[in-house]
């Protein structure tokens, strides 16, 4: 019973959502903006069920890993921290020590966590990227082509090696216009190709979704 | 042999720190999507409203901060009202008011009259589409709590389609999330500065004009600071990058010559 | 000044982690990963809670009842016995989100996208029809690739399989040296930070 409830609720509001794009009838219109407001209050509502669920895990590692207290105690106090400096503001309004603590520490750290990837693609860059066999070579050239091209250097190189052939010039290393040309010819090819592919999936998972086909989120 | 890690990453390193140190500036040409991304911004007249999306967080400030200074001094500088909102990402908030802000004071703007900052509200793509049927439904207030009725916005705004452009400008796949559900149902003009990771992605948009203008990356902001004659964070950072790139490329080559060489030894300890 | 030299060790504390895992890494990464929780809390409070409950709410506005009442149950979560309550907002939200993505995900990524790769005006230069039909020999290629992944016997279908390969290599490379790129930009303001504290 329960399942049926909830299949039906998929069923109706998906069906609906989908019919309402196509047909411009006043009740239809009145209805998806209800609907779309529902929504909005219900996110609210989802969005905390994720932070819920990130200190239920802290909680869980401090009852069964003893020895590694400290990692979720710090993410535990830290949270609980800012959150009393918040409270002490007034909820309603911006409180200047969470400010303090989200420009100090949130954005140059989070910054720093993610630049530890510069360091990586450097060394994957020397130390897996051979040219073994044709299709390896094809992207090697691609990548340092869109390397050097993308960098003020490629400009130069193709300022330096423009030479005249009767009233044309052009450049022998043009690689700013390689880059170009790759990315506005093969590249929209490609992609266009994945985006065909990624839809086709969207769509057809948006289907078995609302006729119940798929009903792994019931698990 | 191989190079250990640890004398790559120091290069690494060592390549970007000189010309940061040093300063050292060069010049760079622009692009035709970043042309068209401007001139896009050029067409519109003095007391236009766009709407720009922030949908990144503090992780990709590095190529996206410098963008939204840019497009801020270009907006505020031609008097077009810009109405920055973060309804993909929460944490990019105070940030972005910190950016925006400081460039608003500088060119002697006012806030809720040349420029409004709306920040965060929830719904996500729902949000989005309920701003096409009714904007003040998701935005009744800015960024201060204030609500927006006794300013002009309220007057001259009820739909996303009052907006001249939508400009996103994005880490991830909200670009695509506005050109769906901006651009194709609510028929709102849109132009996006995306990082260089998805930058190669939207070149299909581009050639579709559902994307009138892109700037990507560091390098798509260094052109754009050119185009507006400004020597900003993007133009100082493409020194760096530069120097970065040449140790990339050498280490590739250095990485497969060493390849070939041992391959050549294996075939030939092979034949003998 | 003190606060400079906080964060520099907390960025240097995560630069640790190139050597190996170690406790300072460890230990920033869960501050970071509370201190943006409890932003995020708040701000959600505040935008969320706030803006689009309390205040309707205070304001005699009831049309908002239902829905908070239908988003509460996503708290039925915490107790195992309630934990299918929070299935029929789910079922909501799911249900709208799969409807509204059909029609103009369709518009957007296949109608326009189909019409922009095949019509193009016959007055064109000749290297826009030259470069147009690479994008279709890329595009059919790439496709081909992908959907006619078993049948490789016949010649024609090597051919067009390895032709679109090169293609989807190219494509890549083009997306690994952007990559590259983005990478290094994120370093470069981490540098400028800590240039800055100086």
């Amino acid at each position: 019973m329960k399942e049926f409830i909830a299949l039906g609720i998929v069923l109706i509001g998906g069906i609906f959502m989908a019919f309402q794009y196509y047909l411009h009838i006043p009740l239809m219109k009145d209805l998806y903006n209800t609907f779309l407001d529902w929504g909005i209050v219900i996110s609210v509502f989802a969005l905390f069920i994720g932070i819920k669920s990130l200190l239920q895990r802290q909680i869980r590692e401090i009852k069964e890993k003893k020895e590694h207290l400290i990692f979720p105690l710090t993410t535990i106090i830290s949270f609980g921290v800012v959150i009393i400096l918040w409270l002490i503001w007034g909820a309603k309004k911006d409180s200047p020590p969470v400010n303090f603590i989200y420009t100090t520490f949130q954005v140059p750290l989070q910054a720093t966590i993610f630049s530890l990837l510069a360091f990586y693609i450097t060394s994957a860059s020397y130390r897996a990227f051979r040219a073994k066999n044709f299709s390896a070579t094809i992207l090697l050239i691609t990548a340092s082509i869109v390397i050097i091209g993308r960098i003020p250097l490629g400009d130069y190189l193709a300022k330096i090696t423009i030479i005249n052939v009767g009233k044309h010039s052009f450049s022998l290393l043009n690689f700013p216009q390689w880059v170009q040309w790759i990315l506005n010819v093969p590249n929209v090819g490609v992609k266009r190709a994945f985006k065909f592919g990624i839809t086709i999936g969207i769509i057809l998972t948006s289907f078995k979704i609302i006729f119940g086909v798929e009903k792994n989120w019931l698990k | 042999m191989k190079l250990p890690k640890q004398i790559v990453y120091t290069l690494l390193l060592i390549s970007l720190i000189i010309p940061l140190v040093l300063g050292i500036s060069m010049e760079i040409k622009p692009t035709l999507p970043v042309i068209n991304f401007y001139n896009a911004l050029n067409k519109l007249h003095s007391g236009n409203f766009v709407i720009v999306s922030l949908s990144y967080d503090p992780s990709t400030k590095a190529e996206l901060t410098p963008m939204l200074k840019t497009l801020t001094y270009h907006l505020l500088k031609r008097g077009i009202i810009p109405v920055f909102m973060n309804l993909k990402n929460i944490a990019i908030g105070d940030l972005g008011y910190k950016v925006v802000k400081t460039i608003g004071e500088d060119l002697n703007k006012k806030e809720n009259k040349d420029f409004y900052y709306l920040g965060y509200a929830p719904g996500d793509n729902m949000a989005v589409q309920k701003m096409g049927e009714d904007f003040f439904k998701v935005y009744d207030h800015n960024f201060h709590g204030d609500l927006l009725d006794k300013y002009e916005i309220h007057d001259k705004i009820k739909v996303l389609k009052d907006f001249k452009y939508l400009i996103d400008i994005s880490d991830g796949n909200s670009t695509i999330d506005y050109l769906t559900y901006v651009n194709t149902k609510y028929k709102v003009p849109m132009i996006a500065g995306v990082t260089a990771v998805m930058a190669s992605e939207y070149y299909p948009y581009i050639q579709s004009k559902q994307l009138l203008g892109l700037l990507g990356g560091l390098r798509g902001a260094a052109e754009y600071e050119t185009l507006l004659d400004i020597n900003g964070d993007a133009r100082k950072g493409m020194s760096a990058q530069t120097f970065a790139h040449i140790l990339i490329l050498f280490l590739i080559i250095l990485g497969n010559i060493e390849f070939f060489y041992f391959r050549k030894k294996r075939k030939n300890g092979n034949a003998d | 000044m003190l606060i400079n030299l906080i964060v520099l060790f907390l960025i240097l504390s995560i630069y640790s982690f190139l050597y190996k895992d170690n406790v300072f890494f460890k230990f920033t990464e869960r501050f970071v990963v509370g201190i943006s929780a409890a932003y995020g809390f708040i701000k959600l409070f505040q935008r969320g809670f706030i803006d689009k409950l309390y205040i309707p709410l205070s304001h005699g506005n009831l049309a908002v009842i239902f829905p908070a009442l239908l988003g509460l149950l996503f708290f039925g979560t915490l107790n195992k016995k309630t934990a299918f309550l929070a299935k029929f907002p789910l079922a909501f939200l799911l249900g709208i989100g799969a409807g509204l993505e059909i029609g103009p995900r369709i518009e957007t990524d296949i109608v326009k996208q189909i019409y922009t790769t095949i019509i193009y005006s016959p007055h064109s230069p000749w290297f826009t029809i030259f470069n147009n039909i690479i994008i279709i020999i890329a595009l059919f290629a790439t496709m081909y690739y992908f959907l006619f992944v078993l049948r490789k016997n016949r010649p024609i279908d090597r051919i067009i399989s390895k032709t679109g390969i090169f293609f989807l290599m190219v494509g890549f490379g083009a997306s690994f040296g952007y990559t590259i790129m983005a990478r290094i930009s994120l370093l470069i303001e981490v540098i400028k930070t800590v240039i800055h504290f100086f």
